[in-house]
């Protein structure tokens, strides 16, 4: 898996929300068709570097590069517009759909920026989530917590993107649809997109992810194939509430 | 306390009837009904109540002058969904819509200026080029207030994107809270009924007109034909305002952006852009309402819209603030309420019976009718 092609690299980041430096100095590398996690406890830093990736914070020092074209380009003064249109997508963590849009005017939004082709998107969203086809009238508010995790994902597929960015996928859903979440997130990485995710459910999402990266105080702590950091005694322990 | 002889000792027939009640799971049924037949069902009783007491007439006028208002405040409340903010200078929005169609269309348009200058009088511009009829058909007004009406919506919509520039969008840079914008539209508003006052004078005005005769509808209707177009031409930006917002692109990053800004963000909605979309929209629909509204009073003041603005605002808060049905339904409401309460009281109360029915209505749903944003 590792030998296919690097399309993002984050290199040595600092950032944070004005004065407060919450990132110092992460690296992360995501190669094509890997699915990554980045665990660690509250308050590393998790969200803020998903949120520097896709440009709603600004680095204050490092770079982020992304493959446009064969070429890994810089990308950390790119606005949203231009990070959805080089292939990135971005989930937040909650309130990650339009409630009193309906599930098609959702999916229409996540291709809001290019028109064209839409409705073939939108297709093979309802042929990859079929629930969300008998739905697609009602209000997305009508949705329970996993189809509206289910609609967030399809949203963020519409422009077909390389990599799609998930600020903690089964947060707030009760646990038996933690599962049927995984299993959605497999959905989409078959229909061959990359993921990055961030993940408090540390074992359901290390057991999926073809690499884990460990952050600590806003530092890189450690990074190994998902497996691996799993048996890792040491980091279990510490992270993933231990043995 | 013998429970089971107090049970018995209920008649069979109001068990019965409880019975009945119970299996009818009337909260349920009532709430699976959808909003649109509730709606349809409110208007059919009420007209015919006003069939029985006889104010069909009153009722007629109210929905007509309520349609007037709804103008104003499908405005108001697309800004409060996608600025956040209530705006104050709604009202005077509309007061500046009438009085930019003035210089268009009086035949003679004297402007008061300051009162240490010369006064001085002008023909007005359409009148100017030869198109000073009056008196269309059986209305009182020209064709040339047809004209009047998309250059001022034009105009003030140009207004409205500047003062959103360099007044607003910098208060929101700078971080100011919704009341603090709020109230900063409210100085707006003083801005402007001052700047109008300053212009045009203080004294009553009225576009070119001659008197028609009311149309007689039968069952004992009688409505100035003028009132019957205008509710006409109003109703009918309504529904465009609603295939705007259903159909087209702006219309569906508006809702999404009322809906959850971040998310519309993080889709690449531009949502300066957005915001701007709603400026034109409610800004077109103020100054349509203002030069309607003028029409058909058959008067334009400098404090019109101020006026104005409070039962609008009261149709806002109805329907549920944030939602452009609950306020097109709501502002029906108040105008058929104000219209009708004439018949029983001195219409110096009309306001009063407005919100009257405003507060009943929320001490039972406090979003309003139909629900608004948060």
């Amino acid at each position: 898996m590792n030998n296919s092609n690097k399309i993002l690299e984050v290199n040595n980041v600092f950032s944070g929300y004005g004065e407060i430096e919450i990132l110092h100095g992460v690296s992360i590398d995501v190669y094509e068709n890997e699915i990554i996690t980045i665990i660690g406890p509250n308050g590393c830093g998790k969200s803020t570097l998903m949120k520097t990736i896709f440009g709603l914070l600004r680095p204050t020092s490092g770079s982020i590069e992304f493959m446009i074209n064969n070429n890994m380009t810089p990308i950390h003064n790119y606005d949203t517009e231009n990070l959805i249109k080089i292939g990135l997508s971005y989930v937040p963590q909650s309130d990650n759909v339009f409630p009193s849009l309906s599930i098609r005017e959702n999916l229409e939004m996540g291709a809001f920026i290019k028109q064209e082709g839409m409705e073939e998107s939108i297709e093979s969203m309802y042929e990859l989530f079929p629930i969300l086809k008998d739905k697609k009238d009602d209000p997305a508010n009508q949705l329970s917590g996993g189809q509206r995790q289910m609609l967030a994902f399809a949203r963020a597929m519409m422009l077909k993107p390389k990599l799609i960015i998930l600020d903690e996928p089964s947060a707030g859903l009760a646990p038996n649809l933690v599962t049927s979440v995984f299993d959605t997130i497999k959905t989409i990485h078959e229909a061959g997109v990359s993921i990055l995710m961030v993940e408090q459910n540390a074992k359901a999402a290390l057991e999926r992810s073809n690499r884990g990266y460990v952050l600590a105080t806003g530092e890189n702590k450690a990074t190994d194939t998902g497996n691996k950091l799993l048996n890792n005694k040491e980091i279990a322990s510490l992270y993933l509430g231990g043995k | 306390m013998n429970l089971a002889n107090r049970i018995n000792s209920i008649p069979a027939y109001f068990k019965i009837l409880l019975g009945f009640i119970k299996n009818m799971n009337l909260a349920n049924r009532i709430n699976s009904i959808p909003a649109y037949f509730k709606i349809l069902l409110g208007f059919i009783i009420t007209l015919s109540i006003a069939f029985i007491l006889g104010v069909q007439d009153l009722y007629v006028h109210g929905m007509l002058i309520g349609s007037l208002f709804a103008l104003g405040a499908i405005g108001i409340t697309l800004l409060y969904a996608i600025v956040n903010f209530a705006h104050v200078a709604h009202g005077d929005f509309m007061t500046l819509g009438a009085f930019l169609a003035f210089p268009l269309v009086a035949s003679v348009v004297d402007v008061e200026y300051v009162s240490y200058a010369d006064d001085f009088a002008f023909t007005g511009l359409f009148p100017a080029l030869g198109l000073d009829q009056v008196g269309l058909g059986p209305f009182t007004f020209g064709f040339t207030i047809l004209l009047a009406i998309p250059i001022s919506m034009f105009i003030l919509a140009i207004i409205a994107i500047g003062l959103e520039k360099f007044v607003y969008r910098k208060l929101r840079l700078r971080g100011s809270s919704d009341v603090m914008i709020a109230m900063a539209s409210f100085g707006v508003a003083i801005l402007l009924r001052g700047a109008i006052s300053t212009i045009f004078g203080t004294q009553l005005r009225s576009y070119d007109r001659i008197s028609k005769p009311f149309l007689k509808i039968g069952w004992g209707i009688d409505v100035p034909p003028d009132l019957l177009f205008l509710g006409i031409v109003a109703v009918t930006l309504c529904l465009l305002t609603h295939y705007i917002l259903q159909y087209t692109k702006i219309g569906k990053s508006m809702r999404a952006t009322s809906d959850n800004p971040d998310l519309a963000m993080v889709t690449g909605i531009n949502i300066n852009k957005v915001i701007m979309n709603t400026w034109i929209i409610a800004a077109g629909l103020a100054a349509c309402a203002g030069i309607l509204i003028a029409v058909g009073s058959a008067q334009m003041v400098p404090q019109m819209g101020w006026k104005l603005l409070i039962p609008i605002f009261a149709a806002v808060v109805l329907g549920g603030v944030g939602n452009a049905y609950g306020a097109f339904i709501g502002a029906l409401i108040i105008g058929v309420a104000m219209e009708v309460s004439t018949e029983y009281m001195n219409p110096a109360y009309k306001l009063g019976v407005a919100f009257t029915i405003m507060l009943l209505v929320l001490t039972i749903k406090p979003r309003g009718l139909f629900g608004g944003k948060d």
